[in-house]
């Protein structure tokens, strides 16, 4: 066991609003705060930022408002700053519910503002936000960082260590560094001055600035040290989640604690914290699989919309059809009453089961249950009436041509080739037209079924997956949009 | 409907924790009088920042007789933070403080080596029989809830422990002591998780 490190989403806020781009599809307002909060907060973020960039001393009242109302929602920590100058100012938001207020400008003009702050409420409430900026004339010939202030256009005479050392030593409980040359970059996070900072302090930094891909965050902790991570526009403009971040992390070996979907939390699990889950495939209601997930094969089923879940004999997440292509789409999941088991229901593109079946369920022959073909009790029997399936004739065709049998009729239209099998369809076309308008139901019934079959042989011959016609139809109907988030 | 009588003696912010247990449905008093508190069946106890004044404060404004009261007619106590610190025999905080002894053990800083600061989510395990006792509310092992803290508990009587958390050493991160419940981490700060252990205490009837 071990702390995780966090994952920190920053919001910019001005007048109580978010006012950089944030491009939740689903926000019915995406100025509004609380509500960008409460959607990091379900997807998994740690802990949530709040910097007042405005920061006037008009506007104080508004972003005490803003806080006030973020408590009511959020069940995470929160940091809130921008324009904290007195032990008044951070009294009233540590009032209104933050958790902890950052200083940033006011502890450079006066550095015993950190002092009074961490006597007043803690050290633990007082993060002092550094916002460096490398300069030349380091130590053989590298560069130096400095303390800035004003956005980084100000630069101040504070070297960071010596800086990041004088407010540990006053009461800060943490820092919040930010790389003034990274930032906006998307080039990843500054680890020299990361690790300069490193060097002068115990307490816990956050690194910020210059995040642009999932593969800059586990470099922030493995090779500089930091304790938590933050980010603003990659996750505003969702160039990424906060799960893909924690997956990197933990991907990388660093401890997180993973982004559970809402709805999914608390699930009852056994020893490994694996959950039972039964995958039914939404159009025939069939069941197809019981397998096993853990939390992150939860977060990327949920996160993905495709059936994922983990291997309890390779002991690995996998994703299915991942080597196969025969993915399945998952429309929804429910959970058990007693939370202890999951249901993904799902749109199948090819077989369940590894041999190549429908589904991974075999029906036991030569129980004395209801004979075959007798109408089913239970709740069954309300419907005798039998849905066309065709699983069951493709299931034979790809038997048999995977193990031909001697005698098989399907095999000798097989040997006998593509246009063989195309001829036999377009014969079977005019007898069902025939049949149509000359003979009886019975009749009918019979020729539709032998152009079926006869058109599922020619669809075996030629290698089309029955899952081309599928997407074909789906499409046709407007089932099917263009894939959102694929990994 | 569950009535909790939340103690407010001027040590911290006890907005998140109100409305944390006013989520889960309950009516929240909160209040400093120690015959209202001494009269309550379920009663919380906040607390951020310094052991020494808190203890001074619930010494001096009558509270702990009121807690004590509580206690003995069989009302369930939940110290949070702070409020679980104050629940041991004694702090070494800033000068060793005698704490209000409801439970065997003293608050000690952390071993050498771990980061302080203890902030953020860390994972505990439960430990008792049920594992987690009543309080953790049917968590899982391994469940994530959120620390902010400088000083641990220790010498912990292991029948009391409710679950463990590890950070430079193990440490007892909930406890459980008949009707005298506490969490170091914070419940209310701990998404699902904590909602779990606030509906847990909100649950059956103390006693």
């Amino acid at each position: 066991m071990s702390l995780a490190v966090r994952v920190i989403p920053c919001l910019d806020v001005a007048g109580g609003r978010v006012v950089k781009g944030l491009n939740f599809v689903d926000l019915r307002d995406a100025g509004d705060p609380v509500e960008a909060a409460v959607r990091y907060e379900a997807e998994g973020a740690d802990e949530l930022c709040f910097l007042d960039i405005a920061a006037s001393h008009e506007e104080r009242g508004t972003l005490v408002a803003l806080v006030s109302r973020v408590a009511e929602a959020l069940a995470i920590p929160f940091t809130v700053g921008g324009g904290v100058r007195s032990v008044e100012d951070a009294g009233a938001l540590l009032a209104a519910g933050a958790d902890r207020i950052t200083v940033n400008t006011a502890a450079i003009a006066d550095p015993s503002l950190v002092t009074r702050l961490a006597e007043r409420f803690g050290a633990q409430c007082v993060v002092v936000a550094v916002d460096g900026k490398k300069v030349a004339g380091g130590t053989g010939g590298g560069p130096r960082f400095v303390a800035s202030t004003h956005g980084g256009r100000r630069l101040t005479e504070l070297e960071v260590p010596a800086w990041v050392a004088e407010v540990t030593a006053r009461g800060a409980g943490e820092i919040l560094l930010t790389s003034m040359d990274a930032d906006g970059t998307q080039a990843g996070f500054d680890l020299p001055m990361l690790r300069a900072a490193r060097a002068a302090t115990t307490v816990p930094i956050v690194a910020s600035g210059g995040a642009g891909k999932v593969e800059h965050f586990p470099p922030a902790v493995l090779e500089a040290g930091a304790d938590a991570v933050l980010a603003a526009s990659v996750f505003h403009d969702r160039v990424f989640t906060v799960g893909a971040v924690k997956r990197a992390l933990a991907a990388a070996g660093v401890p997180v604690r993973p982004a559970v979907p809402p709805g999914l939390e608390a699930l009852v699990t056994d020893a490994a914290g694996l959950v039972p889950v039964v995958i039914r495939d939404e159009r025939t209601g069939d069941a197809l699989t019981l397998a096993w997930a853990n939390a992150e094969a939860l977060a990327l089923t949920a996160e993905t919309g495709f059936t994922h879940l983990y291997s309890r004999s390779r002991k690995a997440l996998w994703k299915k059809g991942e080597s196969s292509g025969h993915v399945q789409r998952v429309v929804r999941i429910s959970v058990d009453c007693d939370r202890d088991a999951v249901l993904y229901d799902v749109l199948p593109e090819g077989p369940a089961c590894h041999t190549g079946r429908r589904t991974c369920f075999t029906a036991v022959p030569g129980l004395p249950f209801a004979a075959p073909g007798a109408a089913p009790t239970g709740p069954a029997a309300a419907a005798p009436a039998p849905r066309l399936d065709l699983e069951p004739l493709f299931e034979i065709v790809a038997e048999r041509q995977a193990h031909p049998q001697p005698g098989s009729y399907t095999n000798r239209l097989l040997a006998e080739g593509l246009a063989r099998c195309a001829q036999k369809v377009g014969e079977e076309g005019v007898e069902v037209a025939l049949a149509a308008v000359t003979g009886d139901e019975k009749a009918l019934a019979g020729e539709v079924a032998d152009l079926l079959f006869h058109v599922v042989v020619l669809m075996a011959a030629r290698g089309l997956d029955p899952s081309a016609v599928q997407r074909e139809l789906e499409e046709r109907r407007g089932v099917r949009r263009a894939p959102k988030g694929e990994p | 409907m569950s009535e909790v009588v939340l103690v407010d003696y001027g040590v911290g912010n006890t907005a998140s924790v109100r409305r944390a247990l006013e989520r889960l449905g309950a009516v929240v008093a909160q209040s400093g009088d120690p015959e209202r508190v001494a009269a309550a069946r379920r009663v919380v106890l906040p607390g951020v920042g310094a052991f020494a004044p808190a203890r001074e404060r619930l010494a001096a404004t009558g509270l702990e007789e009121g807690l004590r009261a509580a206690l003995a007619s069989g009302a369930r106590l939940l110290g949070l933070c702070l409020g679980f610190q104050l629940l041991f025999e004694s702090s070494a905080e800033f000068g060793v403080t005698r704490g209000l002894g409801l439970l065997g053990g003293r608050v000690e800083p952390f071993g050498p080596g771990a980061r302080v600061p203890h902030v953020g989510w860390n994972r505990v395990e439960p430990a008792g029989s049920p594992p987690g006792r009543r309080i953790l509310g049917g968590l899982p092992g391994g469940a994530w809830v959120y620390f902010v803290h400088s000083f641990r508990a220790d010498g912990a009587d292991p029948a009391d422990v409710a679950a463990w958390c590890d950070h430079g050493g193990r440490f007892p991160a909930a406890v459980e002591r008949g009707e005298v419940w506490g969490c170091q981490f914070h419940p209310e700060k701990s998404s699902s998780a904590g909602r779990a252990i606030l509906a847990a205490f909100l649950k059956e009837e103390p006693g």
